[in-house]
């Protein structure tokens, strides 16, 4: 059974079919790319995914429930998580904090116990606390753990957006372009990175890349857009051959 | 990484209990000192600033904290006084005849203890209690209420929230204004001559309240919920994606602050034991009297409102014989803290023993500080862009330097009056050049204002169309030289102003700032010619504000997708 299924998903926004007609299965524990030009829908198809839109038409299921039209909170509860192509983190707060504050469905208190400073929330507190550092080591951002999120390098407030997303604990993520900005074989590095994560984390991924060279080293399957249409859909090889891919890419 | 990071981030225990009742124990032990060796003013200016606390820190929960700008909390605190009132009114009567009349066992320990009149524990213990009871009623009354302002207004964001919770509170006001059961327009005192509105704040209750609230709110950004209130504030869209229910963490920080004003309200009302539905006691001007404590102090800091809170009660109650100038004072903060300082005194930061050595450090130019000198160096530069106004058409550039001459000329005015203050307060005799700076140029700027305005009526007579509604549409053209539409033409450029100069709600603020300070200055022009002014133009203000508010609105009705922003 797969854990997301997108059953046949457009989005329109006035008279612009920002994505049309796509569907696509994902498997527990695999890793899926969605490839494809500026402006062919990708992050639309994500903010579809993530319930930040209601898509016009079509199904999404997530973990065997039916999710689209609901909140993006709600499904970041049941285990879908996402980074930003442009980096979204919380403004004024610490690299620390931009993932403690992921850390809040974990934390195991109630607003009572907050408000009273009970044991439940010094050992609520201690957990999320322990888990963040934990996550921050992972990621390498430890030593920084103090400085504010914005104030970071491009590349590390990339991994900061990653390590806030697991702190929710999802079992799916979405990685909206990871490697912009990036040359090659750091891309190719990032690649390994994503690889290990999926295996540390039992996590399914699905990663937006531009660049179809990058992602064929790690990507089960690879789901092709063009001007929202999914022009290709398989194998790394299989989509490389494919004569529709070949002309979108190379083509004009 | 280094084996000292792995677990650096201890969480300290409830502190906040020990500090609760520390607290507590030493409002018992000042108690005696303040209602002892205190003259009935200074207990005066103590209590309210007291209040004022309340009203600053909780309204700091929605527009610091959670990054919501609401200027409605007075309407919330009129909730909480009325309703505390009415129950300390008719409740303690309806119980006392009810337990007469032998429905009720007096005898009930519960009961027991709302029974003022009745022997046992002491009378004012039972009207503590009592008063207790009010309180969090009233509380709960506001906090109802902010669930149901919350709610609509969550859609609305910066200037557009401001001008609905605005709006709301005025409401509020009006509806008590109506409210004959409640004394109406002539105000709450009780019914009397038997039961009068008690006064039962004292600085113990009042503090204890004060404590609680600072000690909740602390308490709260300690633990993950007072985080995703953070988390809202800095990424909306952000806060969603990591699993924060945007819509009720913001009904919830509206909800607890509503009920916090309406604690504040309680005090008020069993403090002055007379409420009026004014625009001062409940209304538009005692919204930006706290705004402008939660802007001083910086929003999103506790520490910081506390502070401004008890400044911005004391420095107004010693401007108390230059009655009118209070509301120039907050204009002011408003104005310049948008100026030179958009985050407030302390910004985010709360004043915590840390704070005292970092101050040290930064004086001394160290580590992250720029030093003294290189900062008022930043100042002046930024000063300098905003007073220069970049980039616009050479006569909005004039227009805007003129009006920017407003507020600064103001100070200029304004600052001889502080000094004459500060004077007084050390209770020594003004300076001769006090004296003399401040009175003449205070009135010149004020009747020029005042005749600028005043111009516009006049200049609507001559349109014949305008002379001949006027009666009918009440227009105000000779009445009141200079009404509603007076500070239109001044209003207009200044509100096209803020918007070139800032967004969301720091233009809000500024543009709330320009017009009161124009109203103010107004009134005092109008002073030959009658106070009553004052208050009329005010409401005038308000009622501007919520047009171009509707207006505004209803050009942004093209609404745009929530995803506009996700990428
Ligand atoms: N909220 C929106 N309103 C209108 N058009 C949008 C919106 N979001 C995206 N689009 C349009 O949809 C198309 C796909 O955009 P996007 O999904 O961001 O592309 P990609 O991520 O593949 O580069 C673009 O033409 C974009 O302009
Ligand atoms: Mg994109």
């Amino acid at each position: 059974m797969a854990l997301l299924s997108l059953r046949g998903i457009s989005q329109r926004f006035g008279g612009l079919l920002a994505v049309s007609e796509v569907s696509l299965d994902v498997e527990p524990g695999s890793i899926v790319g969605v490839i494809g030009p500026n402006g062919a829908g990708k992050t639309t198809l994500f903010n579809c995914i993530t319930g930040v839109y209601d898509p016009t038409e079509g199904e999404i299921w997530f973990d065997e429930h039916r999710v689209d039209g609901l909140r993006t909170s709600e499904l970041a509860r049941r285990g879908v998580a996402r980074t930003f192509q442009n980096i979204r983190l919380f403004r004024g707060c610490t690299v620390f904090d931009n993932v403690r504050i992921a850390g809040h469905l974990h934390a195991g208190y109630g607003l009572l116990a907050a408000l009273t400073q009970v044991p439940a929330w010094r050992r609520g507190e201690q957990r999320v606390a322990d888990r963040t550092m934990a996550l921050l080591d992972r990621f390498g951002l430890a030593a920084q753990r103090d400085e504010l999120g914005t104030s970071l390098p491009y590349g590390d407030q990339r991994r900061l957006e990653m390590a806030r997303a697991l702190a929710t604990e999802p079992k799916l993520l979405l990685l909206d372009e990871p490697a912009a900005g990036m040359n090659p074989t750091e891309k190719v590095e990032l690649m390994g990175q994503i690889r290990r994560l999926r295996d540390d984390f039992d996590l399914t991924i699905l990663l937006i890349e531009h660049d179809m060279k990058v992602v064929m080293g790690i990507c089960e399957r690879i789901l092709v857009l063009d001007h929202g249409e999914p022009i290709a859909l398989g194998t790394p090889p299989e989509v490389r051959a494919d004569p529709a891919v070949i002309r979108a890419y190379l083509g004009e | 990484m280094a084996a000292a990071d792995a677990r650096p981030q201890a969480v300290h225990s409830g502190s906040i209990w020990r500090w609760l009742l520390a607290v507590t124990l030493a409002l018992a032990l000042a108690e005696p000192l303040v209602t002892g060796h205190t003259s009935g003013y200074a207990q005066r200016i103590i209590i309210l600033a007291g209040i004022n606390i309340v009203l600053a820190v909780s309204l700091n929960l929605v527009n610091g904290i959670t990054g919501q700008f609401s200027i409605g909390h007075a309407g919330f605190m009129a909730i909480g006084a009325y309703v505390s009132a009415a129950i300390t009114v008719f409740g303690g009567l309806a119980l006392e005849q009810w337990a007469a009349s032998g429905h009720l066992d007096p005898a009930r320990p519960v009961l027991n203890l709302f029974l003022v009149g009745q022997p046992g524990l002491g009378v004012q213990l039972r009207a503590q209690v009592w008063f207790a009871f009010a309180l969090l009623s009233g509380g709960a009354a506001a906090a109802l209420a902010g669930v149901l302002v919350g709610l609509p207004t969550l859609r609305l964001r910066g200037d557009y929230l401001a001008i609905a919770t605005l709006g709301f509170g005025e409401i509020v006001r009006v509806i008590l204004l109506n409210l004959d059961v409640v004394g109406g327009a002539s105000g709450f005192t009780g019914t009397q001559p038997f039961n009068k509105l008690p006064s039962y704040t004292n600085f113990f209750n009042t503090y204890l309240c004060a404590a609680v609230t600072v000690f909740a709110i602390t308490a709260l950004g300690r633990s993950t919920r007072g985080r995703a209130l953070v988390a809202i504030r800095d990424d909306e869209v952000a806060a969603e994606a990591v699993g924060i229910d945007t819509i009720r963490f913001k009904v919830g920080a509206f909800a607890l602050s509503a009920f916090f004003a309406g604690v504040a309200g309680g005090l008020l009302a069993h403090y002055l034991s007379v409420i009026i539905p004014t625009p001062t006691m409940f209304g538009f001007m005692r919204s930006i009297e706290i705004i402008a404590m939660v802007v001083l102090g910086g929003t999103g800091s506790t520490t910081g409102a506390v502070l401004a809170a008890i400044v911005l009660t004391v420095l107004p109650e010693r401007l108390r014989d230059l009655d009118q100038w209070r509301m120039v004072l907050y204009a002011e903060v408003l104005i310049v803290m948008m100026l030179v300082r958009r985050q407030g005194l302390l910004g985010r930061a709360e004043l915590t023993d840390a704070s005292w050595r970092r101050l040290g450090e930064w004086l001394r130019g160290g580590r992250r500080g720029g030093g003294l000198k290189r900062t008022l160096g930043t100042w002046r530069d930024a000063l300098r862009q905003r007073f220069f106004v970049v980039g616009m058409a050479p006569l909005t550039g004039w227009v805007a330097l003129g009006l920017w001459c407003l507020p600064i000329l103001d100070l200029l005015i304004f600052l001889p009056a502080l000094g004459e203050m500060l004077t007084r307060a050390l209770n020594a005799k003004p300076a001769a050049w006090l004296a003399y700076a401040g009175l003449p140029p205070r009135m010149f700027a004020a009747d020029v204002v005042s005749a600028l305005t005043s111009l516009v009526p006049a200049g609507l007579k001559a349109v014949p169309i305008f002379a001949a509604l006027a009666p009918q549409i009440k227009l105000p053209l000779e009445a009141n030289p200079g009404l509603s539409l007076a500070v239109l033409p001044l209003a207009l450029p200044w509100a096209a102003l803020c918007t070139r100069l800032a967004r969301g709600d720091k233009r809000a603020l500024l543009w709330l700032g320009g017009l009161l300070l124009l109203a103010t200055w107004h009134a005092l022009g109008n002073l030959a010619g009658g106070m009553h002014g004052g208050r009329v133009l005010v409401e005038t203000v308000v009622a501007l504000l919520a047009l171009a508010g509707l207006a505004t609105q209803l050009g942004a009705r093209r609404r745009l997708p929530a995803g506009e922003e996700a990428r």
